[in-house]
């Protein structure tokens, strides 16, 4: 059949949405113990759950449609206060939640029916939920909604509340409705369960003749005289799916049009008649949006604005009445607002890396620029100027670009409500999560790849931090235990911490393991810090350690090589029974980095500026040995000349770049410095993925390249190669 | 007077199919009975070619009558109000 591909998109939008609502309903069903009755968390989430089974029904997924029916059912009733919500209820719902998100993934792998499996899953989980419902009414069907009244009330400013409406529905579909997959008759028959259709006009007034007939395009068009109590936001997202190239019109009846006056004049005054006719229910966002958008095309070359609301009644979305009782209410402020738009869009995350890899380039392009202008004579200031307004505007373009980028943090911690309420609850342990810094922005591409990192710290806190409630009783601890997510930005970076108020790390206990694992010297004096960072090196614990220590457990070292790998760091601050914060600092982006350019013979590097401390000059009396004095204290240094095998004597005066890497510090002997240098990455070709020390190269403005050090694996290799030195001269 | 007996799906899957097998009888210009007692699924499309056909027999001044519906069709047009228009 032709309309595959096309059906096959239509699916593929339902399953984006739908994973989409199903993660609001998760988060909606997280924050339904702290939300009120009829408070807009319920609201949202009933909505949710609601379009979910609209959307299910009207692709035929059936199963989807009897499981979600049970689920709204339920926070019908919590929305209307009838349903007190309790943990019980939380945590019956939780794994539906789940549950579905299980379904759309198998639609979208293209089976659009449940397994006996997926069945009886669904079946168990909702005879948890019967105890909840009135009179274990459950598995009613769907069709069982139509008589019980659902309360139309999406707010206290809905038209006659708890009242059935009256619609007229005029319905148009598009010519290649049946080629997509969509059977106008499917909607009528879900409108059918979500009120009563009262008369159904079938209108053939467009039917061809025989000859000219293609059976495959829709030619029949429908008149509904309709009676539900749903709002009228909910009965037009029946049609979400159909809308653009169909023409649906919902009118009220007759017998509405005054009640909506009567509200429309309880209103307060607003600049905008659409936002007052949304309010009052008589027309929806979108009937508003689509009325401007026909306005801005009449207005297009006429001299004066069409008014809105002629264009809403000249299109039948809102009667003439209604109009002007909201007109009356409009304020008079003389001059229409330019219109916010507060709305998102969508954007493939490639299209955005090709638009930032061009302003990366523009801005290596315009850096090579202001070099040739700083090299020419004084006489062309104004050059000079102009390219330094140029490199302004750029820089501003590259800063908004990456801001596309940029996320808040706030939806990743949102998924560690549920983490830290299943692991909890596992583990029996009563553990509060608090998040704050949640709107701290970060680059998409690292807030994905922080998630599964810091999932490990939270189960880490939860399970060998956090006691269980009887022995934080008996250490005088409150029973709860409180884990805290925090993020902020500084200089330049965000710092992301996990922090728990549980036992802390036992310092003799590590040191004991490390001892055992041959990690560290039997005598070996090491400060605490130094301790605790064992934790992160491999194999100093394994799983079956886990249980018996008292740290923290398996993977830590994993954990900070993700770290590092973002360019981020990790530490850990401890206190024994007063709890452990576990502190991950991470750059903004990984597009660009603030670089410190050095120059080695006739080669540059860039180190990046977040890890040089200090710069100083190479004492004469270092040479031929790789340690210096730096205040009295002993600082090992690398000679990037030596390293990186360049040719060439080294410069009479060479400097130290101090650089510092998990608390240790190391020297880079370079020739020049050159100073700050902004750098957009340049990732390394797959020939170079053995380099260790290289992260990355930039062009430079004279179009020379520059490479961009690793300082992590320099500085641990520096520490290794000083062991190894170390254990020679001891033997 | 012919008669004509649709079976299985009366959908958008056979819909093109349908046509063709409409398509002699209307030319042909006889009454015609269709037999829907066979039909197991229909949808818009099915209705609409059972709607034309009406249309084009009263254009060719001829009846198509319908008759015997299976349960499925006899459900579609109570619920589309079309059994009285369709003499049902």
């Amino acid at each position: 059949m032709s309309s595959d591909d096309e059906f096959g998109e239509a699916l593929d939008v339902f399953v984006t949405e739908a994973r989409d609502l199903v993660q609001d309903v998760e988060e909606g069903i997280l924050r339904l113990e702290d939300a009120p009755a009829g408070s807009e968390t319920v609201n949202a989430l009933f909505r949710a759950v609601h379009t979910l089974k609209g959307s299910s029904g009207l692709f035929g997924l059936d199963h989807m449609v009897q499981f979600t029916h049970v689920i709204e059912t339920l926070l019908d009733l919590v929305r209307q206060g009838e349903l007190a919500v309790t943990p019980g209820l939380v945590s019956a719902l939780l794994p539906c939640g789940d549950h579905i998100l299980n379904l759309v993934e198998a639609v979208a792998h293209g089976r659009a029916e449940a397994t006996p499996d997926e069945l009886s899953t669904g079946a168990e989980l909702l005879s948890r939920l019967e105890p909840f419902l009135p009179g274990g009414a459950g598995a009613a069907p769907p069709e069982a909604s139509t008589g019980t009244s659902t309360p139309a009330a999406e707010s206290d400013e809905q038209p006659p509340a708890e009242q059935e409406n009256s619609w007229h529905l005029s319905l148009r579909f598009g010519p290649d409705s049946l080629r997509n997959g969509m059977d106008p008759l499917a909607f009528l028959r879900y409108l059918s369960t979500v009120g009563t259709v009262v008369d159904l006009e079938v209108v053939t007034d467009t039917l061809p003749p025989l000859e000219e007939m293609d059976p495959e395009t829709c030619y029949l068009a429908f008149e509904v005289e309709y009676v539900s109590s749903v709002p009228k936001a909910d009965i037009e997202s029946i049609f979400e799916f159909v809308r653009e190239d169909s023409d649906i019109r919902i009118a009220p009846g007759a017998e509405q049009i005054e009640s909506y006056v009567r509200l429309i004049g309880t209103l307060p005054e607003s600049d905008r008649i659409g936002d007052i006719l949304i309010r009052s229910g008589a027309a929806t966002e979108r009937e508003i949006a689509d009325a401007m958008q026909l306005q801005k095309e009449r207005s297009r070359g006429a001299n004066a604005m069409v008014p809105l609301g002629e264009i809403l009644v000249e299109q039948d979305v809102v009667p003439r009445q209604v109009v002007e009782a909201a007109l009356r209410k409009q304020r008079k402020s003389g001059e229409s607002r330019a219109q916010q738009d507060t709305q998102t869009l969508r954007v493939d995350a490639a299209r955005l890396d090709r638009l930032i890899d061009l302003v990366g380039e523009l801005v290596i392009a315009q850096a090579s620029a202001g070099v040739v202008c700083l090299t020419d004579n004084a006489e062309r200031t104004g050059v000079a100027e102009a390219q330094s307004e140029v490199m302004r505007l750029v820089e501003e373009v590259r800063d908004s670009a990456l801001s596309l980028r940029m996320v808040p943090i706030g939806t990743t911690f949102r998924r560690f409500e549920r983490v830290v309420r299943d692991v909890s609850v596992e583990l029996g342990k009563e553990v509060g999560l608090v998040v704050t810094g949640g709107d701290a922005e970060v680059d998409k591409a690292l807030v994905e790849r922080i998630g599964d990192p810091l999932v490990h710290l939270v189960r880490n806190s939860l399970d060998h931090g956090i006691e269980a409630p009887a022995e934080r009783l008996r250490r005088g601890k409150p029973a709860r235990g409180a884990l805290r997510l925090n993020a902020f930005h500084d200089a330049g970076s965000i710092v992301i911490e996990v922090a728990d108020d549980g036992k802390g790390l036992d310092r003799d206990r590590i040191l004991e393991r490390a001892v055992e694992r041959g990690l560290v010297d039997a005598g070996a004096a090491l400060t605490d810090s130094e301790i605790y960072e064992l934790i992160f090196e491999p194999g100093f614990s394994t799983a079956a350690a886990v249980s018996n220590l008292s740290g923290r457990g398996v993977g830590m070292d994993v954990v900070r090589k993700n770290v590092t790998a973002l360019r981020g760091t990790i530490e850990v601050e401890t206190a024994m029974g007063v709890g452990t914060t576990m502190r991950i600092r991470l750059p903004l982006t990984l597009a660009i980095i603030e670089g410190f350019l050095v120059g080695v013979g006739s080669r540059y590097f860039i180190i990046p500026l977040d890890r040089v401390t200090e710069c100083v000059e190479l004492p004469d009396g270092a040479v031929g040995r790789d340690v210096m004095h730096l205040r009295g204290e002993v600082l090992p240094f690398i000679r990037l000349r030596t390293m990186f095998d360049i040719d060439g004597q080294p410069a009479r005066r060479q400097s130290v770049v101090v650089v510092e890497q998990s608390g240790q510090r190391t020297g880079l002997v370079v020739d020049a410095l050159m100073g700050e240098f902004q750098t957009v990455i340049k990732p390394l070709g797959p020939l170079f993925a053995r380099a260790k020390y290289i992260s990355g190269a930039t062009i430079l403005g004279t179009g020379e390249v520059a490479l961009i050090l690793d300082v992590g694996p320099l500085v641990a290799g520096q520490t290794e190669r000083e062991r190894a030195l170390h254990a020679d001269a001891v033997a | 007077m012919t008669g004509l007996a649709l079976s299985d799906e009366l959908t958008i899957v056979t819909a093109a199919e349908t046509r063709e097998r409409l398509m002699p009888y209307l030319v042909g210009g006889a009454d015609l009975e269709l037999d829907l007692s066979a039909v197991s699924d229909i949808d818009t499309a099915g209705l609409q070619l059972l709607l034309m056909a009406r249309q084009e027999a009263e254009r060719r001044g001829v009846t198509v009558t319908l008759t015997d519906p299976s349960p499925v069709v006899r459900d579609l047009l109570t619920f589309t109000r079309l059994t009285g228009e369709l003499g049902l």
